[in-house]
């Protein structure tokens, strides 16, 4: 019950955001996907975002396998993740130093497949959600250019992610007796996002 | 909505998700097992006697020797450690700890015989528990005066590691500190596992699951009857295997207090371990910790001689020639962390298990036949239970009682490790 209030808290304070940011009327749509997703072997992707002035609403998709490689080389378990995180973000007036700069709120709902070397019968699955700050930077090398370039940008973002339900998240192997450990309540999160503009008006 | 506003509100649906106490409740109550022992192949309860009386979960601002006298705690008046580390000091327990740890809420108002807190009763089973379902109205206690009982919290602490969860721990006001025979004594004389709407569970071999209610237990002794402190229920042999499957992991909540505290972490490993399980915490006074070091204080391994003779293992690092080879014991762990050296101030889990390790051969390993504590009467230390006397008790306090001599048949699990996993997560 406590993760559906923290999640319709989230809904409330999105809808919230969006009725208050109608002093401006400049729609952005674009496609992204994160170049750290495939830093792991099957790892990938993808965002969807819409900009209307200072906010921007993303959904995004992201796979990730062997999400924590030192844990793995040190007990034989594979985190594989996959998660969906929408993404609200805030940036700062196009008149402002900072205007590049962003920062927002992320809830992420997770599925996790936890594999064991030399136990190929068990594979344990759950879900769990975490909810995250963030802070960005978008970088357009190619704003002023008169082709498709310019619809290039790069987004740095880094932000940390809390998991309320961390101290439910340890789980055992039946097979071999082994353990996988209750995560930390925080998490640090970061992406390269490369991004796509489709739609401007 | 202006920039500072918006982060505000990011900060605090952080804060919300990331703020939440941490569920200690999960990790204690989450049913996971790992490589947990099962005591036989039956499924019943080992022991269930009350443990001691009023020191639990009292309401007091602070941990001193003030107040644990007065709640009839000992207080070790001769200890040499730091001040500031009460808790190598008395056993008294302030409240909230209990309600924290365990399910089930506090009610002074039943205390009795001018107690200040409330009284320990270790419930020992043969197979571990699935601890989701473990409430303090699975238990209905039955003093000697005929009342009818529940405890007011029931738990896994301090048995919470995923290899152990034999033990439940209940809190409430069910004793006093009289001994059986003094007319005015009250203690409970049974114990009945009850339906109270989510059974008590155990699991066993094959991964069979029982619900414990209609299991019973019964006594007609009180902890503070002369020598009836915690005893054996169970001593059971295994290999050490690579690793210590399930050891020192219940949550985040519990880390590097007194874990990693098996095998590996202080010897590097050992061929064997012989796991015992009591009746209740073992200590050398009710307050002080067992070392690593000190099995040749408490402990005689008996094993069958080459000429059909017994052999007594009672030193360590001195191998014995018994049927089929040698044995040495290396030391004692889960107990605590792994030190240089260890002194009085040691801090050990104070659960229900110690494990005693050797090296040898197989062959000789399989005959072993008891674990013996001689206890006084065999000129040794005594074990007693969180309610002893410590060594400086105060006059006209009535503490409980040490263990008896006790000899326990030792289970040789080399071949069937009588070991049940169990992932609580999959059949929610």
């Amino acid at each position: 019950m406590r993760y559906l209030s923290i999640l319709c808290l989230s809904l409330f304070l999105t809808s919230s955001l969006w009725a208050q940011s109608s002093d401006e009327t400049r729609l952005k749509l674009s496609l992204q996907t994160d170049l750290l997703a495939y830093t792991t072997a099957g790892g990938w992707s993808t965002w969807a975002s819409a900009e209307l002035n200072r906010y921007k609403l993303s959904v995004a998709f992201v796979n990730y396998p062997n999400r924590f490689p030192d844990i793995y080389e040190e007990t034989g378990i594979q985190e594989n993740p996959s998660w969906l995180r929408i993404q609200l973000s805030r940036g700062f007036k196009p008149t402002s130093k900072l205007k590049n700069f962003f920062y927002g709120l992320n809830v992420e709902h997770h599925w996790r497949e936890l594999t064991e070397d030399n136990n190929p019968e068990e594979i344990l699955n759950d879900t769990h959600w975490e909810l995250g700050i963030f802070a960005g930077y978008e970088w357009r090398p190619w704003q002023k250019k008169e082709n498709a370039l310019q619809h290039i940008s790069v987004i740095f973002w880094a932000g940390l992610n809390a998991l309320p339900t961390n101290s439910e998240m340890s789980r055992v192997f039946e097979n071999t007796g082994s353990i996988y450990d209750i995560p930390g309540i925080f998490r640090n999160t970061i992406g390269i996002n490369l991004s796509y503009t489709i739609f401007q008006q | 909505m202006n920039n500072i506003t918006f982060f505000t509100s990011c900060l605090a649906m952080l804060l919300l998700g990331g703020c939440i106490e941490e569920r200690v409740d999960d990790a204690l109550f989450n049913s996971n097992l790992a490589n947990a022992d099962y005591w036989s192949e039956e499924a019943k309860i080992l022991s269930a006697g009350v443990g001691f009386a009023d020191i639990i979960e009292v309401d007091f601002d602070e941990v001193s020797r003030e107040n644990a006298i007065a709640a009839g705690a000992a207080w070790l008046d001769d200890s040499s450690c730091e001040p500031e580390n009460t808790g190598v000091f008395t056993q008294l327990a302030l409240a909230p700890g209990v309600t924290i740890l365990y399910r089930g809420n506090v009610d002074y108002s039943v205390l009795k015989d001018g107690a200040l807190g409330l009284d320990g009763q270790p419930i020992v089973f043969s197979w571990p528990v699935l601890s989701e379902n473990v409430h303090p109205e699975d238990f209905k206690i039955t003093l000697n005066t005929g009342e009818v009982v529940f405890p007011q919290f029931a738990g896994m602490n301090p048995n919470y590691e995923y290899n152990e969860r034999n033990c439940v721990v209940l809190f409430g006001e069910v004793c006093n500190r009289l001994p059986s025979s003094d007319p005015a004594a009250r203690f409970p004389v049974r114990v009945d596992i009850v339906d109270d709407g989510t059974p008590l569970m155990l699991i066993g071999p094959n991964q069979e699951i029982k619900s414990a209610v209609g299991m019973f237990w019964e006594t007609t002794t009180s902890p503070y009857d002369e020598n009836n402190g915690p005893r054996l229920v169970g001593a059971k042999l295994n290999y050490c295997g690579t690793k210590a499957v399930g050891e020192g992991v219940a949550g985040a909540a519990f880390a590097n207090s007194v874990v990693p505290n098996d095998e590996f972490a202080l010897y590097g490993g050992g061929d064997f371990r012989l796991r015992i399980l009591t009746t209740g915490g073992f200590s050398p006074d009710g307050v002080r910790g067992v070392k690593p070091t000190d099995f040749e204080k408490y402990f005689i391994i008996h094993a069958l001689g080459q000429n059909g003779d017994t052999v007594l293992i009672d030193k360590v690092g001195q191998d014995f020639q018994v049927l089929g080879g040698s044995l040495r014991v290396i030391g004692l762990s889960d107990l605590g962390l792994a030190q240089d050296s260890y002194d009085e101030c040691y801090v050990e889990d104070r659960d229900n298990y110690i494990d005693i390790i050797l090296e040898g051969d197989e062959a000789a390993a399989r005959n072993i036949t008891f674990l013996e504590i001689p206890s006084l009467e065999g000129g040794y230390s005594p074990f007693y239970n969180p309610g002893g006397p410590g060594t400086t008790p105060t006059l006209g306090v009535n503490y409980s009682a040490p263990g008896p001599r006790d000899v326990e048949p030792v289970i040789i699990a080399l071949d069937n490790p009588m070991r049940v996993s169990y992932d609580g997560y999959r059949y929610r």
